[in-house]
């Protein structure tokens, strides 16, 4: 099972193959309470991976992309990108969940000297009121 | 022992019993009533693996309870009955019917440590509709 995402709509594009991520989840959360179907309910996906550095410093890492992105100000057009992750399975794509207008919540990186690579988390949600605009796809083959 | 998810809506599907791994069922108390509580609800929580369709199996269902999720409250959609039944040994040991049921909750988790990847449902009855709900079983299944 491997997973890969690409950030789009900044000044740099940003994407992940199935060597960097290790995890990826969805939520469609709403109020635990709500008596009946909530109108208040939220769209994000939380995404683990590695900080893979390219040897020789060649092409773009792109997690420096992510560091940028969750400092942009919400003054800026381009808090706002284009998220597309990927689950592909057995030569089917299992899920693509495509927010349009995801900013970011919540990111986090870190290094230490034993494991060799660093490891990063971003969460992302959609913007709450174009949910509508969110695409979640699969089950068609694809690699 | 088996469990079978159908949701029925505007569209109709089953979760199949090979996904499907654990129900719970709960009724919702307010802790701290002095007396037999008006405000009860009811709770269901249904996890399960999400599987890739190998040898031309049909697709897997469970992508569409993450599009009931992402259902606004404003389309009538977003109410749905769900029936799951319990058989052990040939006897329906439980069946849960939830008439107006709607998702609070819906996550999907994926990692590379595992083959599939598993999902959580939390569906509640609309609250006003409580009396709707039937918990049936003990009786030879179909």
């Amino acid at each position: 099972m491997g997973f890969r995402m690409k950030i789009t709509g900044g000044a740099e594009e940003a994407s992940f193959s199935e060597k960097s991520i290790t995890n990826v989840s969805f939520d469609s959360a709403s109020a635990p309470n709500s008596n009946a179907r909530a109108t208040d309910f939220g769209l994000g996906v939380k995404v683990w991976g590695k900080m893979l550095y390219k040897l020789g410093g060649e092409g773009a890492d792109s997690t420096l992309e992510l560091a940028k992105w969750s400092q942009v100000p919400s003054e800026k057009a381009d808090c706002y990108r284009k998220a597309e992750i990927t689950v592909v399975s057995a030569g089917q794509v299992v899920r693509q969940f495509v927010l349009p207008n995801a900013f970011v919540v919540a990111y986090s990186e870190e290094v230490d000297d034993e494991s060799g690579v660093g490891t990063f988390y971003i969460q992302m949600r959609q913007k709450k009121d174009e949910n509508d605009q969110v695409n979640i796809e699969g089950g068609f083959s694809g690699q | 022992m088996s469990y079978r998810v159908n949701i029925e809506g505007a569209e109709s599907f089953e979760i199949a019993k090979e996904c499907v791994k654990n129900v719970k069922f709960i009724t919702d108390i307010p802790e701290d009533s002095n007396a037999r509580t008006k405000d009860v609800g009811t709770t269901m929580i249904i996890t399960g693996r999400i599987l890739t369709a190998v040898d031309g199996d049909v697709f897997d269902s469970t992508r569409k309870m993450a599009l009931w999720s992402t259902v606004p409250a404003e389309s009538a959609d977003c109410y749905r009955k769900v029936t799951v039944e319990h058989v052990a040994a040939g006897i329906m040991e439980r069946k849960y019917c939830f008439p107006n049921a709607f998702i609070i909750d819906y996550h999907e988790d994926f990692g590379v440590g595992d083959g599939t990847g598993t999902f959580t449902l939390t569906i509640k009855q609309k609250k006003d509709k409580l009396n709707m709900v039937t918990v049936e079983g003990g009786y030879p299944a179909a």
